[in-house]
This record gives structure tokens, sequence and C-alpha cells, in this order.
């Protein structure tokens, strides 16, 4: 099949549409960096907001879903078929998909004078798409391992549907509930999923890099029971978070989802191998979530006295970290390749780090003048470094795969 | 100093009205392997204990001329809450050696018989019943004895590892000229292993057969085996002996 | 043999292992934050007002204070527990008449609950440091005597006459034979002593003593505060879960290693 669609189209678009993580993954990074130069000039002061409406709203939107919307697609249409040994989707039907994505983005961007209805339509149009094509995999085939990936992305839709509701001037009866408290249970919904994903990925690179490094006596293990406790406990932050945010009450459990978080950690003390490039990065990934919740949960509990800010140790960190952790290691491995660890990659991974610290920590400690300063590094930062996956790994997703293998 | 030999002379033994043992008498020089073979209940092993100090000797007389001996029990005896090496080592730290000569030691035993690194820094539950009794029988070859009093020392282990285990205990015994007073009944492990077989006879015990072997170890093939044990048997005295256990364990 | 930077890393692995605890203990909070948001301060103040009553009794130092004096009593108690008990035990434990003869008492005596034992030291010591320590003593002697008593029993005979055979001296037999054996036995029933000593100490000083933690509890009580109660029901928690995961399992792991699979 892969052949035939090499045949019709011929050259670099066919190649570009020979498995779902190529045109993804270029599109997640590229929208990585773009709307947030838009939003850095913004918020030092040096443009107009990118659209009219709430900026909070489109930046927050177009990060979970856009970016967010994008990576999940591209690893959903290669894992999948990977974990359940079904047929892939690739050729037309991937570049129709794509350009659902695509239009959603146009929609939100021009919603200002076309209105939010298109980009709400396409946006949920996008997601259940996706859905609908990873769903039978991952219902029949996966012996319920992989069910609760499908109730996460069901628990996405169903949020994102809420947020379009609340954007259009829907108000959901008793809730104080908007488009920016929607984009943050998105966000935990995220980690959640991250959660999930995560340990099937760290069970084949940890493993991989400890036989690397000749050690046989360790082996790791991703235990479902402290996985489960860390999902429970942020699940129940996420429900709690709706009808009394910033309470006391919110406040312990996200305290306890990030103790639950950082036990899982429990499974990565292995010695040495935490200093391996991929390893480390799948095992800061762990870290940013505990601080996050962390300090969400302080938040709560003191009345406010880090900021919000701090919910960027999530999304920028947990978040954007885990993607672009995911984008290299699926890019290099479908693409026939060993993992490489150079000093671009090592970089990358490094000033994702440092944008979700630079963008949350300045907030709680230095005088707001200083803040701004912090805002523009951090958007660098962050560009940098998907800014470097696309020169290093961007050209392997638009060239054939070099063991000659299709897809 | 006495000469360098073990000899018992019209040794008689008993516990509460049962006489166990009655007037036994044997020696064993330097260099030489004596097999004691009885059935259970011919007071071998009481025999070994009192040659070992264990019992105190109530009749006639014991005279061990040696400088040193260690013994080995049919169970390994270790200390679970000691690692093996800690173990083997033991023995050396009941005479008061340095603790860093006697892990020494310990060490360089453990390797000779075939335990690594690994098995020696392991507690007794994490090592198998083979590697068990090989840690007691470094722990008994660490105290550099010129005699060896062996009770049923392998006969808790199953065949294979028993031969193993024998071969290893040929090699030190020639390495090192040990003297060894071995309690069995397997008649097969006392012929392979020993120069002189003593079969003893129950209720009470004495000495009724001796037995000698010239042979060289390693001229003691299967056949070699097969026929002394042949010959044993028809001695009349020793099938008498043995009639109250049946045929004979080999 | 082992490595210092393996003991290290074996501490912080364990001490890394207790976030899943403290990950059911903060849920556990907001549980009992629910239960302060529905009934009230009054019936349930929140954790936090409950940290903040704690709080206030360390800034006045009555908390250190009154722990202090608890701590005394209890640590009185238990060291008699540890060495009466454990002494007795053991040589109790060497004799089949003695052992035989000690067993239906330890049964008489486990079986007395600690108020009656509370009552009778009142009426014998009164509102002195005498009443709870006595309580203490007398409620967790029995554990002690009869995990040492069944430790002496249970020793290994085919060991002792190795160690005969090796012609180990009695010191080395005692250090090396005995006491390991022992301790095996003993050990847990210390832990276990610990806690009941604790518990049974603010019990006693709630009846009997102008100071200490029961003491704070009783006033707590008469003040109606239920913040304050539950601050003095925090410290006493507080300082045995330290004891018993900072200070005992480090120990009893670190004896008991030659029987774990892991080590």
């Amino acid at each position: 099949m892969v052949s035939a669609v090499l045949s019709t189209f011929g050259g670099r678009v066919a190649l570009l549409f020979a498995y779902g993580f190529r045109p993804f993954f270029l599109l997640a990074a590229g929208y990585a960096i773009l709307p947030i130069l838009l939003w850095s000039g913004f918020l030092l002061g040096w443009s107009p907001p990118p659209t009219e409406g709430d900026p909070f709203a489109w930046h927050m939107h177009e990060m979970v879903y856009g970016l967010g919307g994008a990576a999940l697609a591209g690893f959903l249409l290669t894992a999948v078929p990977e974990f359940t040994d079904c047929t892939p989707v690739t050729g037309r039907p991937l570049a129709a998909l794509v350009a659902c994505w695509l239009a959603a983005r146009v929609a939100i961007w021009t919603a200002a004078s076309i209105g939010l209805w298109p980009a709400a339509a396409l946006n949920l149009l996008f997601l259940g798409w996706l859905i609908a094509l990873v769903a039978k995999p991952l219902w029949t085939r996966a012996a319920g391992r992989h069910r609760a990936f499908l109730y996460g992305l069901a628990a996405i839709w169903v949020v994102e549907a809420g947020i379009f509701y609340a954007w259009l001037g829907g108000n959901l009866e008793g809730f104080q509930w908007t488009t920016r408290e929607g984009l943050s249970t998105a966000v935990g919904l995220f980690t959640i999923l991250i959660l999930i994903a995560h340990s099937r990925i760290s069970m084949v690179i940890v493993n991989r890099t400890l036989e690397d490094l000749g050690d046989t006596e360790r082996m790791y293990l991703a235990r479902p029971p402290r996985r489960n406790l860390a999902i429970f406990a942020i699940g129940l932050f996420l429900v709690l978070d709706v009808p009394v945010p910033g309470t006391t009450l919110t406040g312990w459990v996200a305290l306890a989802a990030m103790a639950a978080t950082l036990n899982i950690l429990n499974d990565w003390h292995l010695g040495r191998v935490l200093r391996e490039t991929y390893v480390l990065a799948l095992y800061v990934v762990l870290w940013l979530i505990a601080l996050g919740f962390g300090s969400i949960g302080i938040e709560c509990l003191t009345g406010g006295w880090l900021g919000r800010g701090s919910r960027h140790l999530l999304s920028t960190g947990a978040m954007g970290l885990a993607i672009l952790a995911v984008l290299t290691i699926a890019g290099q491995i479908h693409t026939g390749r060993t993992l490489a660890d150079t000093w671009s990659i090592r970089a990358s991974f490094a000033a994702i780090v440092l944008a979700a610290l630079t963008r949350a920590v300045p907030v709680w400690l230095a005088p707001s003048a200083y803040v701004g300063i912090a805002y523009g590094l951090s958007g660098l930062l962050w560009t940098t470094g998907f800014g470097l996956y696309l020169i290093t790994i961007g050209p392997m997703l638009l060239a054939p795969r070099v063991d000659g293998e299709p897809g | 100093m006495s000469i360098e030999a073990l000899t018992i002379e019209r040794l008689s033994h008993r516990f509460g009205i049962s006489d166990i043992l009655d007037r036994v008498s044997l020696r064993v020089a330097a260099g030489e392997v004596v097999a004691l073979v009885g059935p259970s209940g011919c007071g071998k092993t009481t025999l070994l204990h009192l040659a070992a100090g264990l019992l105190d000797v109530v009749e006639g007389r014991i005279d061990n001329g040696f400088d040193a001996h260690a013994v080995m029990f049919q169970e390994p005896r270790l200390l679970p809450w000691f690692s093996a090496l800690e173990n083997i080592a033991w023995g050396l730290k009941a005479r008061r050696v340095e603790r860093a000569e006697r892990l020494a030691a310990a060490f360089a035993i453990g390797a000779e018989l075939g335990l690594s690194d690994d098995d020696l820094a392991k507690y007794p539950h994490e090592l198998s019943g083979g590697m068990r009794q090989r840690v007691a029988l470094a722990r008994a070859l660490a105290v550099r004895p010129q005699l060896l009093l062996l009770d049923e020392p392998f006969s808790a282990l199953d065949m294979g590892l028993r031969r193993e285990l024998q071969d290893l205990l040929i090699r030190e015994i020639r390495d090192r000229g040990l003297a060894v007073l071995l309690v069995t009944h397997d008649l097969t492990e006392a012929v392979r292993l020993s120069h002189r077989i003593l079969v003893m006879a129950a209720a009470p015990g004495h000495i009724v057969h001796e037995e000698s072997l010239t042979a060289d170890w390693l001229a003691r093939d299967r056949r070699f085996i097969f026929d002394r044990l042949t010959a044993l048997l028809a001695q009349p005295a020793l099938a008498e002996t043995f009639r109250t256990e049946g045929a004979p364990a080999w | 043999m082992r490595r210092p930077g393996e003991w290290l890393g074996r501490t912080l692995a364990y001490l890394w292992s207790g976030w899943g605890a403290v990950a059911s203990l903060l849920l556990f909070l907001a549980l009992w934050d629910l239960g302060n948001r529905l009934y009230g301060s009054f019936i349930l103040p929140s954790p936090l007002e409950a940290l903040g009553a704690l709080g206030e009794l360390l800034a006045h130092g009555a908390l250190q204070q009154q722990l202090l004096a608890t701590l005394f009593r209890a640590l009185a108690g238990f060291a008699i527990a540890v060495s009466f008990g454990t002494l007795l035990g053991s040589i109790a434990g060497l004799s089949m008449t003695a052992a035989m003869a000690a067993r239906p008492l330890v049964t008489v005596l486990l079986g007395v609950p600690p108020i009656a034992w509370i009552v009778l030291a009142l009426l014998w010591f009164g509102a002195s440091d005498g009443t709870p320590i006595f309580t203490v003593a007398i409620t967790t002697v029995p554990m002690t005597f009869a995990a040492a008593m069944q430790g002496a029993r249970t020793l290994d005979g085919d060991l002792r006459r190795m160690a005969r055979a090796f012609r180990a001296g009695p010191w080395l037999r005692f250090t090396d034979v005995y006491l390991p054996h022992i301790l095996s036995y003993v050990f847990p029933a210390w832990i276990t002593a610990l806690g009941m000593s604790w518990k049974v100490v603010v019990m006693a000083e709630l009846l009997s003593t102008p100071d200490g933690v029961g003491a704070g509890l009783a006033a707590a009580r008469i003040n109606l505060d239920t913040a304050q109660t539950l601050a003095w029901i925090l410290a006493v928690v507080g300082t045995l879960l330290v004891a018993e995961y900072i200070l005992l399992e480090p120990i009893k792991r670190h004896l008991e290693r030659w029987r774990s699979d892991e080590h």
C-alpha cells in the first residue's frame, strides 16, 4: 500500500505522508515556535495581541490543543500500529487529517473576522477524527491495557467541547468555569496521558540503555500501582479543581499528586543509567510534573503565594519536554536510526527545561520589573529547543528510512 | 607432644541404660583416610563426637596427637546471620585470628573450592544445598587442620553433587596430606575415599571387620568400586551387619 | 566487601520509598479537609488549623516541654521492658521449667487492660511520674519477656555443637551464636512495645499527671479547643512515625538483612 502511494504521488510530498509521525512531528515543532514568538512579542509589549478576544485563552489553547494535538496525532498514528499490530494511517487519509488540523489553526487565527464557530467545529472534528482512527485498535486489539489511553483522549475531547462552549459565551451553571480553567484541566489530562505513554516508552529506552551500559543485574520496571496512584491523585485534583479551585482541599490533593509522582521515581533510581541523555530527559519529565503539582498545592494552601505562573512547570515543562522527547525518539527510531546523543539534542532538551524554570520560578522570587525579561528569555529558550529539533531531526522526517524499510 | 595420630583404645560409652560403644579401638595415622561404616544406631556418630571432644570420654582413652582438627557435619550448620565468607572465616575467629587475615584466608579457600565472589557475599539462605556444604567444607579446611572428622558430610546431597564434593575432598586430602575419620553409611563413598574401612555392628557398637584399600584415588574407577563393593558384601560379617538395612546405599 | 556509597544509596532509596506513604497521608489530609468543610471548624478543624495550633504550641515552647516529659516517662517504662523483660525472658527460656511456669503468667499479664493498671498505679503512686512509668512497664514487660523466652527456647542445638567443635569461647558463642538469634525474636517485640509505651503513657498522663502530652490533651478538652486537641494528636503520632521509620525500621533492616532476599 505504501509503495502504491509512492508511485501515485512521487517525490517528497508522498514521502511526507508515508507515516503519521512525519507530517505531524514537523507541524508540531514548527507550531511550537511561531505562536510563541508572537506571544512573547505581545507579553513584552512589542506587538499587538495575535488575535482579538482573550489573548491568554488563545495562547493556552494553541499550545495545548494546537501543538499538543499535532504531537498527539503523530505519536498515536505511529505508536498504535506498533502496539496493536494494525494497519497504519498513511497517504490520502493522513493528508486529509493534516489538512483538518491546518484548517483548525487557520480558523482560530481568523476567528476575529469569521467568528469562533468554525474554529470550534474544526478543532472538535480533528480530535474526534483522530480518536476514531485509533479507537478501534486500542479498544479491541490491546487486551484492555491501552484502554486507559482512550478514556484520557475522550476526556480531552469533552473538555475541548466545554472550552468552546465557554468561549462562545456559554455559562456552566454554578461553576466559575471559563475557557482558561478548561485549558488548565486539559493540561492536567495531558499529564495523565504522558504518564501512561511515558511508562511504555521508558520500558524500552531505559532497558535498552542499561543493556548498552552492560548492566545486566538491574532492570527497569514501570510498576503499575505506583503509576496508578499518581494518575488517581492527578485525576482527583482535576475533578476538584472545577467546583472548588484554589481551596485547601484541592491543595492537599495537588500535594498528594506531587508525592505520588515522586514515588514513581523509585522505579528509576538504577544508578549510572540516569546520566544518559534520553533516560535523563524522560526522568526530568516526571520531576517537572511533581514540581508542577507541588507548586499548585502550595499556591492553594497559601492562598496564591506562588502565583499561577507555576502551572507552566506542567505545560511548558512536563508537556513541552515530553513532546520534544517523543518527537526526538520516535523521529529517529521510525526513520530506521539508532538514538544519537549529540550536543544539539542535549541542548534542545536542556532549553525546554530552562524555559519552564525561567517562566515559573522568577514569578515567585523576582520583583515584577524583571519578570518581563524572564518571559522573553523563556520564549527564546523554548523556540531554541524546538528550533534545534527542526534543524537536527527535521531533515530526517523528509527523507526515506535509512534502513530501506517502508514507512 | 605425642606422635601425630588419633589413637582410640578400648573406648566404651553409654547413654542412660543403653550401651552405645563397647571397647572400640582404632588408629588414624597422619595422611590416612579411615571410614567407619555400619547401620544406623551402631554408635559411629557417637564415636566421632567423642573424638571431636563434643562428648566426654567416660571409659577408655582417646589420644589425639594432631595439632588441629576440624569437624564437618551432615548439615552445613552455617550461622545464618553471617555471609558465606564470614562463615568460612568463623573457625579462625574462634582461634582469635585477626579479621583481615582470616577474611583473606577464607577468601582464598573459598576460591579453591569453587565459590565465586558473588557466592561469598551471599547469606546462607541465598545459597543452594551444595553451595552451603561447600562453605561448610571450606570452614573446616580454613583452620588448617591435620585431622578432619567428617560425620556423613554429603549424605543430604543428590548423587551428582555428592560425587563432585567427594572429588573436591579427595583433592584437598591429597594436597594437604590430611588424616580423615569419615563416618558414613554409604559404602560407595567409603570405597571411593578411604585407605581403610572399619565395619561396625550395633548394640553395643563394636568393630567387626577391617578392609584395606591401597589403590591410588585416581585408579578407583567404576570397575574398581564395583569389584570392591561386591567383595566387601561377600564378607559374612558385613552381610550380617547390613542385613538390617536391606540393600546398601550405592 | 560493601562500599560506603552503596550504604548511602540504600539509605536514600529507603527514604525515597516513603513518597508513596506521603502521598496516601496527603490524600488523608484532603479527606480531613473535606470533613472540615462539611462540619465546620468547631467539630473538626482543618489540617491547616491543627498545624497552626501545633505551631503555636511549638512557639510557646509548651510542645517541646510536654513532649520531653512524656518522652522521658515512655522511655523509662520502655527501658524497663527492654532490659528486664528481655533478660528475664532469655533466662526463663533456657530453663524448661521456668518457661513452663512463666507462660500462663505472661498470658494473664497481657490480658489485663492498660486502663486497669492505671487505676492501680494511681492508688500506689498518685499523681507522680511513677504512675505512667509503672503502667508502661507493666504493659510492655510481658511482650519483651515472651519474645525473649521464645528466642532462647528455639536456640539451635546443632549450631551450639558446631561452635563447640570449633572451640569457640563463651563470649564468641554469646555474641555470634546466641545473641543474633535472640535479637531476631526480640527486636520486633521491642518495636511493638515502643508503640505501646507511647500510647499507654499518653493515656496514663491524661488521668494522672499535671504535665505531659496527656495533660495537654486534658486541658484542650476542658477548653473545648478541638484544634489544640488535634495538634497534640499530630505531635504524638508524628513523633512515633519518626521514631519508627527513621530510627527503628532501618536498624531492623540492618539486623535482619540475612533473612531478606534483597540486601
